[in-house]
C-alpha cells in the first residue's frame, strides 16, 4: 500500500472511523512495511501485541493465581487488615477486663474478713486493745438493743390491748348468741 | 480525647464510684464532716478488730448471746456530741441527709429525745443498721455494718436485763476524741 494511503488510513483510525478490516490492515503494515505510519502508531501496535502475548500466555494465569494465593495466606496488606480488625476486639476485651478487675477488687475489699468492710480509706480503729473495743461494741449493741426494745413496748401494749378487745368482743358475741 | 475513648472512660469512672459508694457506710457517705469536727466524738471499730474478738472468752464477756449478736457484724462507726447548740434542729437536718437507699425501721418520739432506726438491706439480709438519736443539746449517730440479725441484737438487752442505757455516758471523750 502506498504510504500516502496508509497515512490517510491512520488518520481515519485516530478519528475512530476505521472498521475491523482496515484496522487489521493497519496492524499488518505496522509490523511489516511501517512506511507512511507514525512512530506513535507503530509503538501502540507493538505494545498491544506484547500485552496480548503476556495475558494469553500460560504463565500469566499461574502468576495471577500465585498472587491471589499469596494474599490469601497473609501478604503484608492482608496481614495489616486482619490486625486492624482484631485490634478493636482486643481493645474491647481490655476495657471489659479492667472494669471486671476494678469491681472484683472493690468487692473483695468490702467482703473479705481480712479487709476493712465499711471503710475504704481513713479507717483507723479508735482502740488498739481488743478488750476495750469489745467493751465499746458491747455498750453500743446493748444501747441499740434497749432502744429497739423501747420501740417495741408500745407495739406490744397495742397488741395486748387488741387481743383483750377481741377476747371481750368475742365473749360478748358468744353471749349475744345465747 | 476521642469520643470512642471517652465512653469507656466515663463507664469505668461511674462504675468505680458506684462500687466505692456501696462499700461506704452512712456516716462516711453523709456525715464525714461531723467525724472531723472537734465538737464531735468519734468511735470506729473495724472488721479487723471484730476478728480479734474471737480471741476473747465470750463467757466472761457477755456470754453466748453476745457472741451470736456480733457474729456477722463487720464494723461499727459512731459520731456523737453533747455540746450542740440546737440538737433537735441538727437531728432534723441529719435525718434529711439520709439517702433513699435507707429505709426507716422504727422511730421513737419522746419529750426530750427522738430516735430513728434506718436499715439498708440487700434482699433479705440487713447490711447496715443506722441509729440516730437527737436531744436538746445532743446528737448521736451510729452505723453498724455487716450481716445484721436484729432479733439477736434485740434479745441482748432482755437477756442481760439492761434498759434505758445512758449511751452518751459510755463515750469516753478523753480517749475517743480524734
Amino acid at each position: 500500500m502506498e504510504p500516502s494511503k496508509l497515512k490517510l488510513l491512520e488518520e481515519k483510525y485516530w478519528a475512530g472511523e476505521t472498521d475491523a478490516q482496515e484496522e487489521e490492515q493497519l496492524r499488518h503494515f505496522a509490523l511489516t512495511e511501517k512506511s507512511g505510519l507514525s512512530q506513535e502508531f507503530i509503538a501502540l501496535v507493538s505494545a498491544n501485541i506484547a500485552f496480548a502475548r503476556e495475558t494469553t500466555s500460560a504463565e500469566f494465569d499461574d502468576k495471577f493465581w500465585n498472587r491471589v494465593e499469596e494474599n490469601r495466606n497473609g501478604g503484608m496488606g492482608m496481614k495489616w487488615l486482619q490486625f486492624a480488625t482484631y485490634t478493636k476486639y482486643a481493645a474491647a476485651l481490655i476495657v471489659l477486663a479492667a472494669i471486671g478487675l476494678a469491681i472484683y477488687s472493690i468487692a473483695i475489699k468490702s467482703d473479705s474478713g481480712n479487709e476493712n468492710t465499711i471503710a475504704t480509706e481513713e479507717f483507723q480503729d479508735t482502740y488498739t486493745d481488743p478488750e476495750q473495743a469489745f467493751e465499746e461494741t458491747k455498750r453500743a449493741l446493748l444501747m441499740v438493743s434497749s432502744k429497739l426494745n423501747e420501740a417495741e413496748q408500745p407495739i406490744l401494749e397495742l397488741k395486748r390491748f387488741h387481743e383483750s378487745k377481741m377476747s371481750i368482743t368475742g365473749s360478748t358475741a358468744v353471749d349475744d348468741n345465747k | 480525647m476521642k469520643t470512642k475513648l471517652k465512653i469507656p472512660a466515663i463507664l469505668i469512672i461511674s462504675l468505680l464510684s458506684a462500687a466505692n459508694a456501696i462499700a461506704q457506710d452512712a456516716i462516711q457517705r453523709y456525715f464525714a464532716d461531723y467525724a472531723d469536727n472537734p465538737q464531735f466524738s468519734s468511735v470506729v471499730i473495724s472488721s479487723k478488730m471484730f476478728q480479734l474478738f474471737s480471741s476473747i472468752d465470750p463467757q466472761s464477756n457477755g456470754g453466748k448471746e453476745f457472741s451470736d449478736a456480733i457474729s456477722g457484724i463487720k464494723g461499727i462507726r459512731i459520731v456523737a456530741s453533747e455540746e450542740v447548740t440546737d440538737g433537735k434542729v441538727l437531728f432534723s437536718k441529719v435525718n434529711k441527709k439520709i439517702g433513699p437507699e435507707y429505709e426507716i425501721l422504727m422511730s421513737i418520739d419522746e419529750k426530750d429525745e427522738k430516735v430513728r432506726f434506718f436499715i439498708r438491706d440487700e434482699g433479705p439480709i440487713i447490711k447496715e443498721l443506722l441509729m440516730l438519736v437527737g436531744g436538746d443539746s445532743k446528737i448521736f449517730i451510729m452505723s453498724i455494718s455487716g450481716d445484721i440479725d436484729l432479733k439477736k441484737i434485740s434479745a441482748l438487752s432482755k437477756s442481760m436485763n439492761v434498759g434505758g442505757m445512758k449511751y452518751l455516758e459510755n463515750l469516753d471523750d478523753s480517749k475517743n476524741k480524734k
